[in-house]
């Protein structure tokens, strides 16, 4: 699995990608801010926390602008996954429920929020987005190298 | 046979028109409709965008108004009547008689379908809405068995829509008071089940618990599929032994009983799942129309490719498929 091979890289400082996120969330999501389709994140924090790699964070709305931070106790919605499932939600290949079920994504705390997050996702237009080719294509290629490498990484483990 | 497919948000909109949808449904972003859910449906822009695209691709819009409005929330339920009129949907689908005879008296060129959510389960009920607010469809609760449904159909004086997919409950649609005794809110009047506010999910050493307004739902085991976190769906101890007493979290799929709703004459198959994601409404939508293309083409030689059940296995609540009650020999 990819996220195996990854988590034998050594760990990168979480600061500056957090930054890097930071910046490109502000980005792509600056009609949805505008349009305060993204004020249920105000004074509310969310935190993610991606199995297997490092990348945790909290996630909020102050002024207009999403900030992330380290990640604290004082989260109202923590979502966790695989970098896998992520990706797969981000590029429109599962449905959030369909891993839900099948447990392989969970949350904890404000369900309400964490609802609220699900149809914002699902009402954005990707067309619209910034970068959204980019996106598409990194997301995709991330997608099909981690199943084309993930017989090899079953293999490795036995 | 039409596919009647869910919309709760423009993309998925798109997506069903697509991927060979007939007609998709759709509601606004308030308590008018019983899939109101934080973030869900559509606002006036999206609502307009959404039914330009379908109805210049030729598919139809109905839009669902199918609460039952209280005495302090009416004014809400005739604008979006009102608002429905002016955006030309192509059905208004709804429950309640009062929103009804509104239309009528308001709106009359709107095409009227009574929602499951009426709950009219026998031919003389959906007589009564067609002689009184001249329903042009009625789409039937998921509580008949084939040979109560084929009854229907055929005294019925307006087409019929059965569901055809989607996740299950107790299905006494619009009388259901399990989440009302629970949160004080229900999708009658509220239009949410078990509301999102009142849900909480913890990891607990014991399993992942869902409670309900702090009431204990259900505890899934490592690995065991989750459901939604609904009264009927939970487990309960019933005389010393755990289990699930109301409804199991499964899900419906009415795809191998497709020859027989086509000879029995049901107009049209609806798809549950406002509430899911457009990759749902994409897969759920290209396997019913390849499914009701290759039925209508040939009924008597009909059979699901393992490959359409296996997608709609995988998206399923609880992962389980089940007829539901359309096979309850009893009945």
């Amino acid at each position: 699995m990819l996220h195996r091979l990854i988590r034998r890289l050594p760990r990168p400082p979480q600061a500056p990608a957090r930054f890097m996120l930071e910046q490109f969330l502000n980005k792509i999501f600056a009609t949805a801010i505008a349009e305060e389709e993204l004020d249920f994140l105000n004074d509310n924090v969310f935190q993610v926390r991606v199995d297997g790699i490092p990348m945790e964070f909290d996630l909020t709305l102050k002024n207009d602008k999403l900030k992330l931070s380290h990640v604290s106790d004082q989260w109202d919605l923590r979502i966790t996954g695989s970098a896998y499932d992520f990706m797969l939600l981000a590029a429109r290949r599962e449905d959030a429920d369909t891993l839900f079920f099948q447990r392989r994504i969970t949350t904890e705390g404000d369900t309400e929020l964490g609802l609220y997050l699900k149809n914002f996702l699902d009402s954005l237009d990707l067309s619209d987005l910034p970068f959204s080719k980019w996106l598409e294509q990194g997301l995709n290629g991330a997608i099909a190298m981690h199943d084309r490498f993930e017989p090899l990484g079953r293999a490795l483990q036995r | 046979m039409e596919l009647v497919c869910p919309a709760g948000n423009l993309p998925s909109l798109k997506v069903a028109v697509d991927h060979g949808a007939d007609a998709v449904y759709m509601g606004f972003r308030d308590d008018t409709n019983a899939r109101h859910f934080a973030g869900l449906n559509f606002n006036d822009k999206r609502a307009r965008d959404g039914i330009r695209y379908a109805q210049e691709r030729g598919t139809r819009v109905f839009l669902a108004i199918n609460t039952y409005p209280q005495p302090a929330g009416w004014p809400r339920w005739e604008e979006a009547v009102d608002k429905a009129a002016n955006l030309g949907i192509d059905a208004l689908i709804c429950a309640d008689i009062g929103v009804m005879q509104y239309a009528c008296d308001h709106a009359p060129q709107l095409n009227l379908h009574l929602s499951v959510q009426g709950s009219a389960t026998s031919a003389e009920a959906v007589s009564f809405y067609h002689d009184h607010f001249g329903i042009k469809r009625a789409v039937l609760p998921r509580v008949l068995s084939l040979k109560q449904l084929r009854r229907v159909v055929s005294a019925s004086p307006v087409p019929i829509e059965v569901f055809g997919f989607g996740s299950l409950c107790v299905m006494v649609e619009g009388r259901c008071l399990l989440s009302s005794y629970v949160t004080g809110q229900s999708p009658n009047t509220y239009g949410a089940c078990s509301p999102a506010s009142a849900v909480r999910w913890d990891k607990t050493p014991r399993g992942l618990e869902s409670r309900l307004n702090e009431v204990l739902i259900d505890r899934y085991a490592d690995g065991e599929n989750a459901g939604y976190p609904t009264l009927c769906k939970g487990r309960f101890h019933v005389h010393g032994k755990t289990g699930y007493a109301i409804e199991e979290p499964v899900s419906l799929n009415t795809m191998e009983l497709l020859p027989e709703l086509l000879a029995m004459g049901v107009a049209a198959i609806k798809i549950e799942g406002r509430q899911r994601s457009p990759v749902y409404v994409e897969q759920v939508a290209t396997v019913w129309r390849a499914a009701i293309d290759a039925c209508q083409k040939n009924p008597s030689g009909f059979h699901p490719d393992p490959a359409w059940q296996q997608v709609l296995q995988s998206v399923s609540e609880g992962a389980q498929t089940t007829f539901g009650a359309y096979h309850r020999p009893w009945q």
